[in-house]
């Protein structure tokens, strides 16, 4: 039997944060929710995850692109979302899966299957029993 | 799977963190996702109408 599929997501912003942990739960990932760089890295050892989501504007002196080349080292998945424009160029050439903000749900829980499979994750989602 | 009800939920969550924010990038998100939810809780209840139709129809 697979393990359930562990994911790390890093959001400066609060109520981001707080709406995306649960949106990536009730899929049926186990989610950690962090709120700055440093404390991705200080928290997480990162081989107990699949994959890092991650903005790229953090506060904390620790960008995304920090915290995503220690995760991809371990052997995690990446998966970058950000607002801003000027980075775009940057993260088409970066190798990972990104995201721009605004985005929907469904568009992000797409992007981590394809990354799960990428990476070929020996985890699989496991949703709550009898739910719904 | 959630229910209906579990994604109004979602949407309400997101109206209520959208006043506790100017910020025009966080603005947006809890917006779109606001819609997403409903949108979601939306096809739940005419999925399961659809259901009770066709088992009416029986």
């Amino acid at each position: 039997m697979r393990k359930q599929c562990r994911i790390l997501l890093v959001e400066d912003e609060e109520q981001i944060r707080t709406v995306l942990g649960e949106a990536i739960d009730i899929e049926g990932y186990d989610v950690a929710v962090v709120g700055t760089g440093p404390e991705a890295l200080v928290r997480a050892d990162f081989t107990d995850f699949d994959v890092l989501i991650t903005d790229l504007s953090l506060r904390g002196g620790l960008d995304g692109w920090a915290v995503a080349e220690r995760a991809a080292a371990s052997g995690l998945g990446v998966i970058f979302i950000s607002g801003d424009p000027a980075q775009y160029d940057r993260l088409m050439n970066s190798g990972h899966a990104w995201l721009k903000k605004p985005f929907r749900l469904a568009e992000l829980i797409s992007t981590l299957q394809i990354v799960l499979r990428q990476i070929d994750a020996q985890c699989e989602p496991k949703r709550a029993a009898g739910g719904g | 799977m959630p229910d209906a009800e579990w994604f109004r939920g979602k949407a309400q969550q997101c109206r209520e963190l959208l006043r506790s924010t100017t910020a025009p990038a966080v603005v947006a998100q809890l917006q779109m996702w606001e819609r997403e939810f409903e949108e979601r809780a939306a096809e739940i209840e005419l999925r399961e109408r659809g259901v009770v139709t066709l088992r009416s129809g029986e």
